[in-house]
């Protein structure tokens, strides 16, 4: 019984781990890339131009 | 090159303040994107992010550009001013989360909890609902959330949290029951609320011969993201509201087509194959 439970709680463990991975990297991505690269853009200028 | 000699200089000496100030920034714009995104205004971002860059070029020391520098430092002043200005509930509704953040929205996705054949079984059965309700002449407001929809509004009604099913769909809307006289809003395969009030469009250019129920979904389909089923009680006609466009005279058929691509289904064979032999 408590086998049955601990590899539920794994599980569960592992799920919410994959889902914030996927939170992380799969949603929205486009978006997240964007941002990024928007913000490597204002960097680069901030600190050649500044 | 000096523009380059400089960009090099500073990641030499210290690149990791460099790259933590990227991701800073980007967290900030991405913040920016989501909010945009959650007030169905995700098209600024096209406006706001070149003008962003442009900004940062024209006040640079590089151009000497005194005049138009001094503006855009003032210019994330003129910005918040614009958002209040632009998005006076939100803001309102943003300060009220912040101080009780469970409170302000209800999260919804196209993510549900349930199997894909269960969604399809609830998508016949609003299919269903709605076939009926037109042939009998009953009025009907169904709405399928995609994103958040203010509390406030779910809370004008009465929570029901049920499992969807076309009988309760056409209790609810029996015009003799108490909570004919609102939306209903439909999660997955559950009813989250019956008899919710919405805001109503204020639109001139809506056709004269549509009543509340109409300018109730064109309004809650203008401020939020989501698929509003409508049932006209003279008529019967079938109509969709989204985006703040309303489409009339729809069909069992491409009713079912809606939802399905509303709900991220794919009408695969099999399924579809499936669901013949049930009925």
């Amino acid at each position: 019984m408590e086998n049955i439970e601990n590899t539920e709680n794994k599980q569960k463990k592992s799920n919410k781990f994959v889902s914030f991975l996927k939170a992380v990297f799969v949603h929205n991505i486009g978006w997240k890339l964007l941002a990024l690269g928007t913000s490597a853009v204002i960097w680069a200028l901030v600190a050649g131009l500044w | 090159m000096e523009f380059f000699n400089r960009i090099y200089e500073k990641m030499a000496a210290n690149p990791a303040a460099c790259v933590f100030d990227i991701i800073l920034t980007a967290f900030l714009i991405y913040g920016v994107i989501v909010f945009l995104k959650k007030n169905n205004s995700v098209k600024l971002v096209l406006y706001i992010l070149p003008l962003t860059v442009l900004g940062v070029v024209l006040s640079s020391d590089m151009l000497g550009l005194t005049v138009i520098g001094s503006v855009l430092s003032y210019s994330i002043v003129i910005a918040l001013i614009g958002v209040l200005l632009l998005f006076p509930q939100e803001a309102r509704r943003g300060l009220i989360k912040l101080a009780s953040p469970k409170e302000a929205h209800v999260e919804f996705s196209t993510e549900y909890e349930v199997s894909d054949e269960q969604l399809h079984d609830a998508i016949d059965d609003i299919v269903h609902a709605v076939q009926n309700m037109s042939k009998k002449n009953v009025g009907a407001l169904i709405i399928v959330p995609m994103s958040t929809i203010p509390e406030h509004i779910l809370d004008s009604g009465t929570a029901l949290d049920a499992v969807l099913s076309s009988a309760l769909l056409e209790s609810i809307f029996n015009t003799k029951a108490p909570l004919h006289d609102g939306a209903v809003f439909v999660r997955g395969n559950r009813i989250a609320a019956a008899g919710c009030f919405l805001p109503l469009s204020q639109s001139t250019s809506i056709d004269k011969e549509l009543g509340t129920r109409h300018r109730a979904a064109i309004g809650v389909s203008e401020s939020y993201n989501v698929l509003a089923i409508i049932v006209s009680e003279e008529t019967g006609v079938i109509s969709l509201a989204q985006g703040g466009e309303i489409t009339r005279y729809y069909d069992s058929q491409m009713l079912t087509d809606k939802l399905e691509q509303v709900y991220g289904l794919k009408a695969t064979a099999s399924s579809a194959r499936k669901r013949k032999r049930r009925k």
